[in-house]
């Protein structure tokens, strides 16, 4: 599903070079789920941004189900998202100014479905909001907005789901039952995972565990 | 069928976010009323103006000869549309019953006469219904001839019943040297008193009145050419008066540069609001780039997204800009001039505006939509609590100092610099051509557009290198400090706030300081001391006894001036008789001149060229005002013949003087030494400035004593040009109001585009514990920076644009003083740090925790 070679990644700042990844290296079978964790600033966002095609690399190739990004021009890259991709933030990122229904409905909308609303109706019923549809993000708990994210990065039955630091704004309970909903919807649809954080018991619950420290990536045991 | 996703975006971000939109429709709605409005609002005027310049003519043209054209009038003048009103003016004699004689002038008009402006009757009477029983005379000559309405006044070989009294003409103005009182009559009255014969000194004219649509100045111009052959002379509205034509031409100028500032402020506002606008829609387009939206629907959705925002301000603010000048004019009436005239909302006008407005929304959205294009979603994954506000703030971009390195794949948001030249250029042009079509005159559309853009450069660099300095500099004072910080982050955009208020200011002191220049100017034109009588063909023997009269009516409350006059007919230049010059200045031949000799220099007459003559000295000189020296080419050394009672008078011409026409005192095109007129017979032409009250009695007085002499008020004429210069004088006044509505409109837009970032800050801040007071000093301490950021420049700039307009377009002598200009430099420092302050007061954070991490 994921081949990075060789990847890298850095910024000038002041005429002087900052690295965020090199030279990192990995693949990522279907169905698999990944968690990468790494201290702050150690590249974990830049690596699901680069494999989301959102970001371009300095250096290295970038191979997601197939695509070549680097070789992708932009509406291709939009293409490949809307197909292949889902993405859960640990900021949320609804759309402040739509619904819950509408936000879920959006990815379906941008691929030209025709029964958008009645599946996101389906997909937030399943993440237990079906009495949120016509609700603002500002009007719901920070819980309830990331089900809505999760319910909006499952309704396309994406084979890539790419979580960053999900429970970051949560409380543990609420982020207990969020990750199991994430894991329950992952494991129904066999989706790929690549899962970001901060939390160790997190990162258990996946198939491999990875860790980024100055730029370079390592497999735990 | 289903909406395409760009619109179904589109509309949810407006039916959901209209609270936040809303200060982008009002600046659009503002936008549109001062665009639309201002523009209406001006050309009403330029209207209005134009026709009281007409009524100073009586028609909107008219053509003279001393021989009848008929043939001329019907080959030229008579077309569709146009209406024509033929007169006759020639010099006779006007006996009463009793025999008493009084030399009067006659004008034989029809009964479409005037074509412009309007004849004043007692009783308020009107013409058409008096001229066909009877003649209509001025009350000087009724006690002239001890004669009374209803009487029969004889003309040549007629004998006309007076059928009323005159008490003023539209174009009385413009024959300031009557020989003697008015009569009024038809021309089939004149015809029965035989006066016009073959040989006789008549005046053939015809007042033309145009249609709405034609261009007086266009035809005028076409009529001249044609004229030239014949000798036929074509006067246009304010020839007669050429300070008063320059005055509507300066106000044209005024006029068509405040609508282009009130463009410009109301484009710079619009901008400056669609890039707040765009920049806070960043990251819902970073969210529907990561589901997948491909930049067509997300540039298609912000796109129409502004289209929805704009288009019904736009078309508001179109209707209540076009309704405008209807409620200035109700507003203002009595104070301003309407010259008669309704207004009419121009839907050519309005729909230029509109277009204008929305034009300012095109080239000013298309740099931020192509940024929104660029945007990377990547932002989304490094995007916290904190930066996520920054970011609905518009801030969040990185510094520019961090660069993504790979140059083949940058993924800043900046177009590529091929890009932004191209929409710079595209911009210009497009503002050029905007620029052009609402002045009304090409130089001046270009000549604004290149000042701006020569003014933007000047504030660029004055604000990158004010802020370069500024940055290295070390404060002791924490809040100080952190104001001067606050001022040089890059990413606070400091310098397009000092570009966008440098700007706005430059225009908004330039308008004010030209409107002040031009009050001043027609406060100097205004005649305040102006005569109130001009006594003519005063005899050198009576000349003594008339001063005593004046004496004895007005004692020392009166001015008297008595002036040796002759007149006469020029008859050759140098060696180059009169029938040889080019046809289209025949009738500067033709004319009957008054001539004056002098010893000295009037005054306020400059001399432009040669030097004025000894008066010991017995050779023959004279002096001709530099007009008609330019329309003759003539230069000191020629000399000019003049015909003086049938006896030709040569002389040189000693020098050339400027004459300000405006004060209404008596100047001359030609001024004798002398020695050239010795010998000569002259009578004499006194002026009288006295107060209004002693008038009346010194009129009566010079009609008792002095049968000959005529008199002529001139409080009729002062009135009537008084009249018009005020008017222009108001509605430069509120012109200039209305720009300075547009300056503090783009003030507001600047403040509020950096109102969150300032927000979040002082939130900051307040959770650290500063206290209220703190707060507020460093407020005062960035605005009070930024306030002498921009005064400065936009003081210079001001003054620099001034001395253009004034020199360049107005021709006028430039002035400075320091006075105006520190005032103004304090007012726009004062102008900006309390606005801003005050709108940072508004918004003052609360301190809640809550508030940070709430949802933009």
């Amino acid at each position: 599903m994921i081949h990075l070679t060789s990847l890298s990644y850095w910024l000038t700042h002041d005429g002087s070079r900052i690295d965020i990844l090199r030279d990192v290296d990995l693949t990522v079978s279907p169905g698999e789920t990944v968690g990468l964790t790494g201290p702050s600033g150690s590249g974990k966002s830049t690596l699901l941004a680069l494999v989301a095609g959102m970001e371009r690399p300095g250096a290295g190739r970038v191979q997601v189900n197939g695509h070549a990004l680097e070789t992708l021009d932009p509406d291709a890259l939009a293409r490949f998202r809307r197909a292949t991709l889902g993405c859960v933030f640990q900021a949320f990122h609804l759309v402040p100014a739509m619904t819950a229904l509408e936000n879920v409905a959006l990815p379906l909308e941008l691929a030209g479905q025709r029964d958008a609303h009645s599946q996101a109706a389906a997909q937030l019923t399943d993440v237990g909001l079906g009495h949120r549809l016509h609700h603002r993000p500002r009007e719901l708990s920070g819980g309830e907005q990331q089900r809505v994210a999760i319910a909006r990065a499952f309704v396309a039955r994406p084979p890539l789901l790419l979580a960053d630091e999900l429970t970051g704004n949560l409380d543990p309970r609420t982020s207990a039952h969020v990750v199991d909903q994430l894991f329950d919807l992952v494991t129904r649809h066999r989706t790929t995972l690549l899962l970001v954080t901060h939390d160790p018991a997190l990162a258990r619950r996946t198939h491999r565990r990875l860790v980024l420290e100055e730029g370079r990536l390592r497999e735990l045991s | 069928m289903r909406p395409p996703p760009a619109l179904t975006i589109a509309w949810r971000q407006a039916r959901d976010r209209w609270r936040d939109l809303l200060f982008f429709a009002s600046a659009i709605l503002l936008g549109a009323i001062l665009v639309v409005g201002m523009s209406a609002a001006g050309r009403h005027w330029q209207r209005v103006m134009t026709a009281e310049a007409r009524a100073l003519l009586a028609a909107d043209l008219r053509v003279s000869g001393s021989a009848p054209f008929d043939d001329w009038i019907a080959r030229h003048l008579r077309r569709p549309g146009w209406i024509l009103a033929p007169t006759r003016e020639l010099t006779a004699m006007a006996r009463a019953g009793d025999g008493r004689t009084v030399l009067v002038e006659l004008k034989a008009v029809t009964s479409a006469y005037p074509l412009r402006g309007r004849v004043t009757l007692a009783g308020g009477a009107t013409l058409d219904r008096l001229l066909p029983s009877g003649v209509v005379v001025e009350q000087v000559l009724l006690e002239r001839l001890g004669a009374a309405v209803g009487d029969s006044l004889i003309l040549g070989a007629a004998s006309l019943p007076i059928a009323g009294v005159l008490e003023g003409e539209p174009d009385r103005a413009t024959a300031l040297f009557a020989l003697g009182p008015r009569v009024l009559l038809s021309l089939e009255q004149l015809e029965q008193t035989g006066l016009v014969r073959f040989g006789s000194r008549v005046q053939h004219g015809v007042a033309v009145r145009l249609p709405a649509d034609s261009d007086p100045a266009a035809e005028a111009a076409r009529l001249t050419a044609v004229a030239r052959e014949t000798g036929l002379r074509v006067v246009t509205p304010g020839e007669n008066q050429p300070f008063v034509q320059r005055f509507v031409r300066r106000f044209t100028v005024f006029l068509g540069l405040t609508a282009l500032v009130t463009l410009l402020l109301g484009g710079v506002a619009i901008a400056g609001a669609v890039t707040t606008f765009l920049a806070e829609q960043r990251r819902t387009v970073a969210i529907l780039k990561s589901l997948g939206a491909s930049n067509a629907t997300v540039t298609g959705a912000m796109a129409l997204l502004l289209l929805l925002v704009a288009l019904p301000p736009a078309l508001g603010g179109a209707a209540l800009g076009a309704a405008l000048p209807w409620l200035l004019l109700r507003l203002t009436a009595g104070i301003l001039p309407g010259g008669g005239l309704e207004y009419r909302p121009d839907p050519l006008l309005v729909g230029l505006g509109l277009v204008g407005t929305l034009g300012f929304v095109v080239p000013f959205a298309l740099a931020p939509l192509l940024r929104l294009r660029r945007l990377s979603p990547g932002l989304l994954f490094t995007m916290k609590v904190a930066e996520r506000l920054s970011s609905v703030e518009g801030g969040g971009r990185p510094p520019p100092s961090v660069k993504v390195r790979n140059p083949d794949r940058p993924d800043q948001t900046e177009p590529p610099r091929s890009e932004r030249i191209w929409l710079l250029v595209g911009g210009l042009l497009a503002l050029a051509g905007l620029a052009v079509a609402r002045a009304g005159e090409t130089p001046l559309g270009l000549g604004f557009v290149a000042a701006c853009g020569a003014a933007l450069l000047l504030l660029w660099v004055w604000g990158r290198g004010l802020l370069a300095l500024l940055g290295r500099l070390r404060v002791a004072h924490p809040l100080w400090r952190h104001g001067l910080r606050v001022l040089t982050r890059t990413e606070n955009d400091t310098l397009h706030q000092v570009m966008a208020l440098g700007l706005a200011f430059t225009l908004m002191l330039t308008v004010a300081l030209l409107q002040q220049r031009l009050q001043a100017l027609i406060a100097d034109s205004l005649p305040r001391k102006a005569p109130g009588f001009f006594f003519i063909d005063l005899q050198d023997s009576q000349v003594e006894a008339f001063r005593r009269t004046v004496a004895r009516i007005a004692g020392d409350q009166a001015t008297l001036r008595i002036t040796p006059v002759v007149r006469g007919r020029l008859s050759a230049i140098d060696d180059r008789p009169a029938r040889e010059a080019p046809p289209g200045e025949a009738w500067r031949f033709q004319r009957e001149y008054v001539l004056t000799l002098a010893a000295t220099p009037p005054p306020n007459n400059p001399l432009t060229a040669g030097r004025w003559w000894d008066p010991a000295d017995p050779a023959s000189a004279l002096s001709v005002e530099d007009g008609m020296a330019r329309a003759l080419t003539l230069q000191p050394g020629q000399r000019l013949t003049f015909e003086i009672q049938g006896i030709p008078v040569t002389a040189p011409i000693a020098n050339l003087r400027r004459v300000t026409w405006s004060d209404m005192d008596l100047n001359f095109f030609v001024i004798f030494s002398p020695a050239a007129l010795a010998g000569v017979p002259v009578s004499h032409l006194a002026t009288v400035t006295l107060p209004l009250d002693g008038e009346e009695a010194l009129r009566q007085a010079v009609a008792r004593e002095f049968p000959n002499v005529s008199a002529i008020r001139s409080r009729e004429v002062m009135a009537a040009v008084g009249h018009l210069l005020r008017g222009l004088e108001g509605v430069t006044g509120l012109v200039g109001a209305g720009v300075g509505i547009g300056g503090l409109l783009v003030v507001a837009v600047t403040v509020a585009a950096g109102r969150r970032r300032r927000w979040l800050e002082e939130t900051v801040m307040h959770l650290l514990g500063a206290t209220r007071r703190e707060l507020l000093v460093r407020a005062a301490a960035e605005w009070l920076l930024l306030g002498g950021l921009v005064a400065t420049p936009a003081v210079l700039l001001a003054q620099a644009g001034v001395a253009g307009v004034t020199v360049g377009l107005l021709k006028e002598e430039g002035s400075w003083s320091p006075g105006p200009a520190l005032a103004a430099w304090a007012g726009v420092w004062g102008v900006v740090t309390i606005v801003g302050v005050v709108a940072s007061r508004l918004d003052r954070p609360r301190g809640h925790w809550r508030e940070l991490t709430a949802e933009g």
